[in-house]
């Protein structure tokens, strides 16, 4: 419970600091705040991947179908997340690059994640046997999660061949962040990481009302 | 009143909602809980 | 005490030869890759002809062809199987891993047979040239390895989910964008004439899909035919 109050605080903290800053990239102007937010936002979106594939993992294992549904709401929140991040992205790059879409690395990467979540849901929604969904969805899970390495690696290397844009400004904000900047967004990544964990617990223990109210 | 400040006012206010909104909802499982 | 004289690889080889034959009797699996391929290499050709020489799109279209062909003819080896109610009849004869590796077999020589054809088509059609041969054969090969080992357990995944047509494709495309951005600038590389030194870089990339995927999809594979 406390932990809720502190993410309340932490948040709305990190929110204010935000805008109180000066903002992070002189050049770019305000827009550039937006990265304390969209960098988190896909970060959460890489790990409620990671938490769905963990929980399939488990599924295949024990057969208990209290790790699908966990794997499920890992799922569902991990494409809101990439949504926002994608959406967030597309905003700073209109505003920086003037294109809202380059085919850049990250932004193919946060595409091919929106791609497998929805495969992953088109999936789920044509098997009707509650324990076949289960474990196929779980397979697939898994399985997608194997092409992510790939992806690191082989975009980066393929795309430098055209044009490297992004890599540039990315560099520069990591590695020049200086004490404040690095705080918030480390607060920032901390804050959001811990939505993702309280609504995840809220949806699993929702469904779990769900399924015994269906029962009685 | 500059545009910085609305915007960071504006987000304060949904993150302030969203929060709450959560709360609630960890309330009612409470109860749901109980009984 | 009886001696097993079949091991799980003769029983996969079974499997293989199984459905080799009942191929050969209906050929619906290679008309289906064929059909697609001739049809889009023609109306490309037609509509276009030699000017569509830039080598980044022929070999964009080459793994399109593929990639789509394979989308309309991979799946029914496990359909088929669902369709015709043999799935326990042949779970009883072999186990999981033959089977998986037989189908996988059988569809990679599918997939083999029809690059066979459609390579030398699109060289007379589209007016490619292939610069450096050896490493567009091993590029198209460690490709096609590639894609079959991903798509054989999508295709079982598919034929499970009773669902025909687009789920295949939705579910093997995230899978395989890996694999089809490495061996279109693979074949690209080919067509252009780099020297082998250049396209090791892809090479590797193709040979660690092939063995991740194969294995991931191997041990994957029982856990979707377990019922």
């Amino acid at each position: 419970m406390i932990w809720k109050i502190f993410t309340g605080f932490l948040l709305s903290g990190v929110i204010i600091a935000i805008f109180l800053l000066p903002a992070p990239q002189k050049e770019l102007g305000d827009v550039s705040r937006i990265f304390f937010f969209h960098v988190p936002v896909a970060w959460v979106a890489v790990l409620a991947f990671f938490v769905a594939m963990v929980n399939s993992i488990l599924f295949l294992r024990k057969n208990e179908i209290v790790y699908d549904i966990q794997a499920l709401s890992a799922a569902r929140l991990g494409s809101l997340f990439s949504i926002l991040a994608l959406v967030t992205g597309m905003i700073f790059a209109k505003n920086t690059w003037g294109s809202y879409w380059n085919w850049d690395p990250r932004e193919t990467s946060v595409f091919i994640l929106i791609l497998i979540y929805g495969a992953y849901f088109a999936l789920r929604s044509a098997v009707e046997i509650e324990e076949r969904r289960a474990s196929l969805s779980a397979v697939y899970a898994i399985l997608a999660f194997l092409t992510v390495p790939f992806l690191v690696f082989v975009i980066p290397r393929v795309y430098q061949s055209l044009h490297p844009v992004e890599s540039v400004i990315d560099t520069k904000l990591k590695f020049q962040l200086p004490l404040p900047y690095l705080l918030v967004f480390l607060c920032s990544i901390l804050g959001f990481s811990l939505i993702f964990v309280w609504v995840h617990k809220l949806e699993i223990l929702l469904c779990k009302f769900d399924k015994d109210a269906k029962k009685e | 009143m500059s545009s910085n400040f609305v915007v960071m006012i504006v987000s304060l206010i949904v993150w302030l909602g969203i929060f709450f909104y959560l709360l609630r909802l960890d309330k009612k499982i409470k109860d749901l809980k109980r009984r | 005490m009886e001696i097993r004289s079949s091991t799980w690889i003769s029983k996969s080889f079974w499997v293989f030869q199984k459905d080799i034959k009942s191929e050969l009797r209906t050929r619906y699996g290679l008309n289906a890759l064929l059909m697609f391929a001739v049809v889009t290499l023609t109306a490309v050709s037609f509509a276009v002809g030699q000017f569509f020489s830039s080598p980044k799109l022929i070999s964009s279209l080459f793994w399109i062809v593929v990639f789509f062909s394979s989308m309309s003819g991979l799946a029914q080896v496990f359909i088929k199987e669902e369709e015709s109610k043999t799935v326990s009849l042949l779970k009883l004869v072999a186990s999981n891993e033959s089977i998986f590796l037989g189908k996988l077999f059988f569809n990679l020589i599918l997939l083999f047979l029809l690059e066979l054809i459609i390579v030398p088509l699109f060289l007379i059609l589209l007016g490619v040239q292939i610069k450096n041969f050896g490493l567009f054969v091993f590029v198209v090969l460690l490709g096609t390895v590639g894609l079959v080992c991903a798509t054989t357990i999508i295709a079982a995944i598919v034929a499970k989910a009773h669902v025909k047509g687009a789920l295949f494709a939705v579910l093997s495309f995230p899978i395989l964008l890996p694999l089809l951005i490495t061996v279109i600038y693979g074949t690209n590389l080919a067509f252009e004439g780099s020297e082998f030194s250049q396209g090791w870089n892809e090479l590797k990339v193709l040979i660690s899909y092939c063995v991740v995927m194969g294995v991931g999809s191997f041990l994957l594979f029982d856990f979707v035919w377990r019922e």
